[in-house]
C-alpha cells in the first residue's frame, strides 16, 4: 500500500490491517497522534526527555493493547485513554518513590514569540491551570487544545462529568476576565 | 435575563452553540454580553484550531524499531505457500486414481465409489479456497475499490 493511500485510511481501518498483520501501517498511526500525546506528556512531566519517552511508551503499550480495541470509541480517545493511564501511574509511582507533593507548575504554552492576543489567552489559561488541583489540569488542554467535548473528557479520564465542566468554566471565566478591555477584545472587535 | 446570567450559561456551555431561546434573545438586545461572548467563543475556537505545539517532535522511527521486535498480530502465509499449496491438492486428485489403494478401492466397491469420493474432494477443494478468500478479503475489498475508480 502506498503512502498517500494509507494516509487516507480512517484511524479504525489502520487498526483493523495492522491486526491483520500490515504492521507498518501502525507508523501511520503514529504520526497522526504523536503531537497530542507528547502534549499530554508534557503536561505532567514538564519536561521533553520525558515527554518523549512517555510518547514512545504509550504507542508501544497502545500497539500490544490493539486486539482489545473495539471500535466503540474513536481510536483518538482510545489512545488518550491509555496515555492518560500510563501518565497518572508513572506520576504516581515517581513521587511514591521521591516522596514529592503539589509540585509547581511551569507553563509549556507558547508563549513570547506568538501574536500578544494569543499570548494573553495562553496566560489566562497557565493561570487557570495553576489554581487547579494537579490531577484536573489535563481536563484544561483536552477541552482548549485538543477541542474534546466534556462526554469524551469524561470517557478518557473518568472524572466526572460536572467536576470536568467546573474546571472548564473557571478557566473560561479567567479568559473571559484576560479578553476584557484587553487587546483581545480590540482585535476581535476589528475582525 | 439578566448579564451576569447570560454570561454564566454561555460559559457552561460546551461549545458556542445551542443556547436556550431566552438566552438568544437576551444577545439580540445586549450588544455588550453578545461582543463578549462573540470573543470568548472566538478565543476558544483560536485555541482549538491553532495546531498543537512541538512540531518537530516525531517518535515513529523509535516506536516503529520496538514494534518491529514485538510478535506480528497475523502472520501472513506467503502467496507462493497457497499457490503450492493448491497445486499439491490438485495434483493429488490426479494421482490417487492411480494409486494401487484407489484401483482395489474401485475393485470392492465398483463405480458406487465414484460419487463420495467426488464429494469429499469437493468439499476439500471448496475448504481451501474458502480460506484463502477469508484471508485475502482486504485484497478483495482494494480490487473492487479500483474497480469501482
Amino acid at each position: 500500500m502506498s503512502g498517500n493511500e494509507a494516509e487516507a485510511l480512517t484511524d479504525e481501518r489502520i487498526v483493523v490491517l495492522v491486526l491483520r498483520g500490515e504492521t507498518a501501517l501502525f507508523r501511520v498511526l503514529v504520526k497522526r497522534h504523536q503531537r497530542r500525546i507528547f502534549f499530554t506528556g508534557m503536561r505532567f512531566f514538564r519536561n521533553e526527555d520525558d515527554a518523549r519517552d512517555f510518547t514512545q511508551e504509550v504507542f508501544v503499550k497502545a500497539y500490544t493493547a490493539l486486539g482489545g480495541f473495539r471500535g466503540e470509541s474513536r481510536f483518538g480517545s482510545w489512545l488518550l485513554r491509555i496515555a492518560f493511564n500510563h501518565a497518572v501511574s508513572v506520576k504516581k509511582s515517581t513521587r511514591e518513590a521521591a516522596g514529592l507533593e503539589g509540585e509547581h507548575v511551569e507553563s509549556f504554552y507558547p508563549g513570547p514569540e506568538v501574536m500578544s492576543v494569543r499570548a494573553e489567552i495562553l496566560a489566562a489559561l497557565d493561570r487557570a491551570v495553576a489554581a487547579l488541583p494537579e490531577k484536573y489540569r489535563i481536563c484544561i488542554d483536552f477541552f482548549f487544545f485538543m477541542g474534546l467535548p466534556y462526554d469524551e473528557i469524561h470517557e478518557i479520564t473518568g472524572f466526572p462529568v460536572n467536576t470536568i465542566k467546573s474546571h472548564v468554566f473557571r478557566a473560561k471565566q479567567l479568559l473571559r476576565d484576560a479578553l476584557r478591555g484587553s487587546a483581545a477584545e480590540e482585535y476581535h472587535e476589528m475582525r | 435575563m439578566r448579564c451576569d446570567k447570560a454570561m454564566r450559561r454561555i460559559m457552561e456551555r460546551g461549545d458556542g452553540t445551542g443556547y436556550s431561546l431566552s438566552l438568544r434573545l437576551h444577545l439580540r438586545r445586549c450588544a455588550r454580553c453578545r461582543a463578549e461572548a462573540d470573543a470568548l467563543n472566538a478565543a476558544i475556537e483560536e485555541l482549538t484550531r491553532a495546531p498543537l505545539p512541538f512540531p518537530g517532535i516525531d517518535v515513529s522511527d523509535a516506536v516503529m524499531a520496538e514494534v518491529e521486535r514485538l510478535e506480528s498480530y497475523r502472520r501472513d502465509v506467503p502467496m507462493y505457500n497457497w499457490v503450492g499449496g493448491g497445486f499439491a491438492i490438485l495434483v493429488g486428485i490426479v494421482l490417487v486414481s492411480f494409486s494401487d489403494s484407489f484401483a482395489w478401492l474401485r475393485g470392492s466397491f465398483g463405480r458406487n465409489f465414484e460419487m463420495p469420493l467426488s464429494i469429499v474432494l469437493g468439499i476439500v477443494i471448496t475448504l481451501y479456497a474458502s480460506a484463502f478468500i477469508a484471508t485475502h478479503l482486504d485484497m478483495a475489498e482494494s480490487w473492487m475499490a479500483k474497480r469501482r475508480g
